[in-house]
């Protein structure tokens, strides 16, 4: 049990993200940090489409399909305000089947990929995040659990 | 008669016409033969009616019945009648007898008719039965009956008999045939036990366990050919069958696993021999047919097969602290050091030439049966496993895989929960692990017999229980001294033998953890031994003194380790005491021990040494 944090982590000044990335790992590894693999946590954006608008136009709502390497046979769906799914990775192929009523935006997929790292009791993930080909920004994701090594 | 000429016969038809008149001149005047209806009328005048009035009238001639119709005859009938009536004159119409009794027979039905309408009715006239003579007796309509049913029955008897002697003659025609079997009847058979199919004019089976759940990806079809190499002419041997099975060539001969434990350190030089052995084909059911004899071994050896790729695979990807080794048809793994596992799949064909090189002799006593056993049931449930309702989805097009694997995906499991689903022991860590429960309960069984064949007292006891597990085994062991088994109780032991560690349970609730280590179990048996002579030894302190005897001399006991003194003095006097000399032969510690014991404080020293492997001291 435990909370999971989320953060962003503002980019150091002259330094572009990447290399704001490897300072923090270096940073983690000189902790004692033990590496412990990549992740990467992806979002895909679908809204309502057209046809299926009301004649009174209301907009389209905004469903995003998220994915995580933690949860490797799972998809994650979720309306803004509204309803979230879980399920399989199936959901996918069913979206596809489902063009007809949700158009995706390639344009606007987000993801972040990095590296987790085991510290002690927490798992420490650094990511950077990315929007087509620019990298955005940097997340960290610091949890309890995961495998505990030896050195702590 | 072939001498005599033939005689001949002429034959000449007899109707000449009759001479009427001859002329003067010689001439014949011949009568003219009657006509169809002449002749007709001719018989009819010939009718008797015998009741009737029909008086027979001579032949009229036949002049006056030419060219006369049976219509003309009808309409004339009654003017000739009614002429014939009043002038009597003999009629010259020839039907006019036969009209006359018709008439008369006419009359008579009327009156017979009327007779009867008026009887009918019963007001104006009855009948009356005339009395008859007693009914002859029963007999006869029953005889009559009985012949009849006679008769009939003959009649049954003879279709049935028919039947039945068809019957015994197709019997007897297939007791003939029975060496010649038909083809067909003897595919009927297989079909019965295989699984059969057609392709094109082939005709193929299956013989792989695909059906059954097996993922192992041999074809194991045979080919089903009939067999024509037959001589009519010669005599049909016995085993004669038209119908013979291709089995594929690698699945030819008999194979099974063989798995034994060998204490000796694996010698790399012997890695590689290929055993080759021909155990005695197992004994076939006496009335099944050579060919499910053979379809039946070529299975076994591709179960066998299958088992052995299943452990090699395994012996490779698994990654365990002392690697398993995978040579040729054997695996070698260590379950516990300077002890070897040895599975090796023994595959012998039926050549001749293999058959000379296989007379070498194996020993048969480090054969581990029951290990063969399980590994036959291991795969065996492996294969329902992937046809159980946990792999099948419901509904039908749900993905296939385990039941929880399924669910990962919208529950949302994360990497260590799915690890956890997937991993399962594999078929050689099953066996090693069982291996090694085998090993350990054969030796703390040996353990326990050989310490109870040494020492003889005290005595130690083992019930084994009878039902096992095949990581799990328990036996209850007893040390008693003879002669105080009842205070011996609390020395019972419960040892609950496991994969690598044998655990001890006392009666007072204590556990004890023992490794596998032989010497371990040895140390600790012994040590229950001692309590075991403490708690006797102890009961007789508290022994009350119920009889006085009095022994003066010193007795020196010499014992093989030591001396054991047992001294008085003199100076006290009425005081109870006894000393009695308990031998209890300890044949590994050679003890002779000597009690003696006052009912009072102790007044002189005596000591009691006896010596012992651990130099215990008894006080």
């Amino acid at each position: 049990m435990g909370v999971t944090c989320v953060s962003q982590m503002p980019v150091a000044e002259g330094k572009s993200v990447q290399q704001t990335v490897e300072l923090l790992t270096r940073k983690l590894e000189m902790l004692g940090a033990e590496k412990q693999g990549t992740f990467c946590v992806d979002c895909e954006t679908y809204h309502t489409a057209a046809s299926t608008l009301g004649s009174q136009g209301q907009a389209g709502k905004l469903m995003y399909v998220l994915h995580n390497s933690e949860y490797p046979l799972s998809c994650f769906a979720l309306f803004e305000n509204g309803p979230w799914l879980i399920a399989d990775t199936n959901f996918d192929v069913l979206m596809v089947k489902l063009k007809g009523f949700f158009q995706s935006a390639k344009a606007s997929k987000i993801e972040t990929r990095g590296t987790r790292y085991q510290y002690c009791d927490f798992l420490v993930k650094v990511g950077t995040v990315t929007m087509g080909p620019s990298a955005r920004g940097i997340s960290v994701e610091v949890r309890p659990g995961g495998n505990r090594s030896s050195v702590c | 008669m072939s001498g005599v000429r033939a005689v001949r016969i002429s034959i000449e038809s007899a109707c000449e016409k009759q001479v009427q008149e001859v002329g003067l001149d010689g001439t014949e005047t011949y009568l003219q033969p009657l006509s169809m209806s002449q002749n007709l009328a001719r018989l009819a005048q010939r009718i008797d009616f015998s009741q009737g009035s029909g008086s027979e009238e001579e032949e009229a001639a036949g002049a006056e019945g030419d060219a006369q119709d049976w219509a003309g005859a009808g309409s004339s009938a009654d003017q000739d009648d009614e002429e014939g009536l009043v002038k009597f004159q003999p009629s010259l119409w020839p039907w006019d007898s036969v009209r006359n009794n018709l008439r008369s027979a006419l009359t008579e039905m009327c009156v017979l008719y009327d007779v009867l309408s008026i009887v009918r009715d019963k007001k104006f006239m009855t009948l009356d039965p005339v009395s008859q003579d007693a009914l002859p007796p029963k007999q006869n309509p029953q005889t009559l009956q009985l012949i009849s049913k006679k008769k009939s029955l003959a009649g049954a008897a003879q279709i049935l008999l028919k039947g039945a002697e068809r019957l015994t003659k197709s019997v007897t025609e297939n007791q003939e045939n029975k060496l010649q079997r038909d083809f067909n009847s003897e595919l009927l058979r297989l079909r019965q036990h295989w699984k059969l199919r057609k392709v094109g004019d082939k005709i193929l089976g299956d013989l792989s366990y695909r059906s059954a759940g097996s993922l192992f990806p041999h074809h194991g079809t045979f080919e089903v050919i009939k067999n024509t190499d037959i001589d009519l002419d010669k005599k049909i041997p016995e085993d004669y069958c038209p119908l013979d099975v291709q089995i594929p060539s690698d699945l030819e001969g008999s194979a099974y696993i063989k798995v034994s434990i060998q204490k000796q350190a694996p010698d790399i030089g012997d890695l590689g021999t290929v055993n080759l052995f021909k155990r005695p084909l197992p004994k076939s059911k006496p009335g099944s047919p050579h060919w499910q004899t053979k379809l039946e071994a070529a299975q076994n050896v591709l179960l066998c097969k299958e088992i052995f790729a299943q452990l090699s695979r395994e012996a490779v990807q698994i990654k365990s602290q002392i690697p398993h080794i995978v040579v040729k048809n054997q695996i070698i793994s260590q379950p516990f050091p300077s002890l070897q596992l040895l599975i090796s799949l023994c595959h012998s064909s039926n050549d001749k030439k293999s058959q000379k090189s296989a007379t070498e002799k194996q020993s048969p006593e480090d054969h581990l049966y029951v290990l063969e056993h399980n590994l036959h049931l291991l795969i065996r449930e492996f294969h329902k496993q992937t046809l159980s309702s946990i792999m099948m989805p419901h509904p039908a097009s749900a993905p296939f895989g385990h039941k929880r694997m399924r669910l990962s995906g919208p529950q949302a499991f994360d990497k260590n929960e799915i690890n956890s689903l997937q991993s399962s022991e594999g078929l050689l860590e099953k066996i090693i692990k069982q291996a090694k429960h085998i090993f350990l309960r054969s030796r703390t069984a040996a353990t326990i017999d050989s310490l109870a064949s040494r020492i003889e007292d005290p005595q130690i006891q083992a019930h084994w229980s009878n039902i096992n597990d095949v990581y799990e085994s328990s036996v209850k062991v007893l040390i008693t001294s003879q002669g105080y088994e009842q205070i011996c109780k609390s020395i019972q032991l419960q040892l609950n033998i496991g994969v690598e560690q044998i655990r001890v349970v006392h009666r007072d609730g204590r556990v004890i953890t023992l490794s596998h280590q032989e010497q371990e179990l040895q140390d600790f048996l012994l040590s229950q031994f001692v309590m075991a002579l403490k708690v006797a030894a102890r009961s007789w302190f508290s022994f009350p003194v119920t009889s006085v005897k009095i022994f003066r001399k010193v007795t020196f006991y010499r014992i093989a380790n030591g001396i054991i003194f047992a001294d008085h003095s003199e100076k006290f006097s009425g005081i109870k005491w006894r000393v009695e000399t308990l031998f209890i032969k300890w044949s590994c510690l050679c003890l002779h021990l000597a009690l003696a014991y006052y009912d009072f404080c102790f007044q002189n020293s005596f000591w009691i040494i006896f010596f012992q492997r651990s130099s215990q001291k008894l006080t």
